[in-house]
């Protein structure tokens, strides 16, 4: 670890122990160290701009209401996207209302991704898109395999399903992909 | 076709997860999300360290899912009701007051689910007048325990929400809750139409 990652890793536990006792402050602090994170999990989970603010929303009131429980065995990176991840699959379950339009196709892909906000000059749009319209399952291995970097065993663990399960998923998704960036090229 | 060596950095190895290694981890809402966070903050404060207990908890989930075979095999014995009898005798017992499992904070269930268990709930009442007052009790009694769990399992989920295992158990005690419902209504079924 370098002195300035250590001194990062520093504030942080320190930020995490005052939001512990209270510190609202110190726990806007750790907000905005890791929203970008939480919310582009639940964005690339969701598909959804709307649903992945109210569970980036639900995620830091369920972590303030759970810090006394935090003990610090893993990264507060990694405990918070637990959270995250919790709730995009609790939000799954539940059923929708008659107003609210489905996001995904009979194979659980989506129909229409909101990648406005992803669009730059750096950001491999296309790569998005085409991750977006994967089914669910092969959506969050490679998500979270992918772009997070989790092991099988971690994402496994995190999503409730088996280590096998995991990267067959994961070649579900690369066949899949493969297929659907070929099809973009071939416009 | 290509295989990912498991544990030897397999993202550089793939193009196709290389590629996704470089999308960026972050991205920034569209809006400040800090202000609606901390009007919610300020109706809560941090939870103070309870004693939870997870063998307990997972414990409750065994239970509510022992006692709910044998309740279907209790169910499924039952003996039918003496003609002449029916659910007179029943009704003239005192019943134990019967509530339906209250939902915690973290239960996540929806409003089109809590119809959908009302609707059925109308049935099970309906159904568990007609039983005989000992199975009638049983069923109660089964119905406090998984309760029980539920209320251990969302106290456990309100300390630890990253559990994977806690949202799984959690949602297997609701299930509980309504195939107990179903049960007692198909059960009944037969019961009634017994002679």
């Amino acid at each position: 670890m370098t002195e300035l990652a250590r001194e990062s890793a520093d504030d942080e536990a320190e930020r995490v122990a005052r939001a512990r006792n209270g510190d609202v402050t110190a726990f806007e602090g750790l907000y905005r160290d890791h929203v970008g994170r939480v919310y582009g999990l639940c964005l690339r989970m969701t598909g959804h701009a709307q649903t992945a603010e109210d569970l980036t929303q639900d995620t830091f009131v369920s972590a303030w209401r759970s810090l006394p429980g935090y003990e610090g065995r893993s990264l507060f990176s990694t405990w918070l996207h637990r959270i995250a991840i919790n709730a995009v699959l609790a939000q799954r379950r539940a059923p929708r209302g008659r107003d609210e339009v489905s996001l995904t196709n009979d194979e659980g892909g989506q129909l229409e991704f909101e990648a406005k906000q992803l669009m730059d000059s750096t950001t491999p749009i296309d790569l998005e898109r085409a991750i977006a319209t994967l089914p669910m399952g092969a959506r969050d291995i490679l998500v979270l395999h992918g772009i997070y970097g989790y092991s099988h065993e971690e994402a496994a663990g995190m999503l409730g399903i088996a280590v096998g399960s995991c990267k067959a998923q994961l070649h579900r998704a690369r066949q899949l992909m493969r297929a659907r960036m070929q099809m973009e090229e071939g416009k | 076709m290509t295989t990912i060596p498991f544990g030897r950095e397999p993202r550089d190895r793939d193009e196709l997860l290389a590629q996704a290694s470089r999308l960026p981890e972050e991205i920034a809402p569209t809006r400040d999300l800090w202000p609606a966070i901390a009007a919610r903050l300020s109706e809560q404060t941090p939870a103070t360290p309870r004693r939870f207990s997870w063998p307990l908890a997972l414990a409750a989930g065994f239970l509510v899912a022992s006692i709910s075979a044998l309740l279907t095999w209790g169910l499924m014995h039952e003996p039918g009701p003496v003609a002449g009898e029916t659910t007179l005798a029943g009704r003239a017992t005192s019943q134990p007051a019967l509530m339906p499992v209250r939902y915690g904070p973290n239960s996540a269930i929806g409003e089109a689910q809590l119809k959908a268990r009302d609707e059925l709930l109308v049935q099970f009442r309906r159904r568990l007048e007609e039983l005989p007052p000992e199975t009638r009790e049983i069923v109660t009694k089964n119905l406090a325990i998984i309760q029980r769990a539920a209320d251990e399992i969302d106290a456990a989920l309100g300390e630890d929400p990253a559990s994977g295992l806690l949202n799984g158990l959690l949602l297997s005690t609701y299930q509980e809750e309504l195939q107990l419902y179903s049960k007692v209504v198909t059960a009944g079924d037969g019961l009634t139409r017994r002679t």
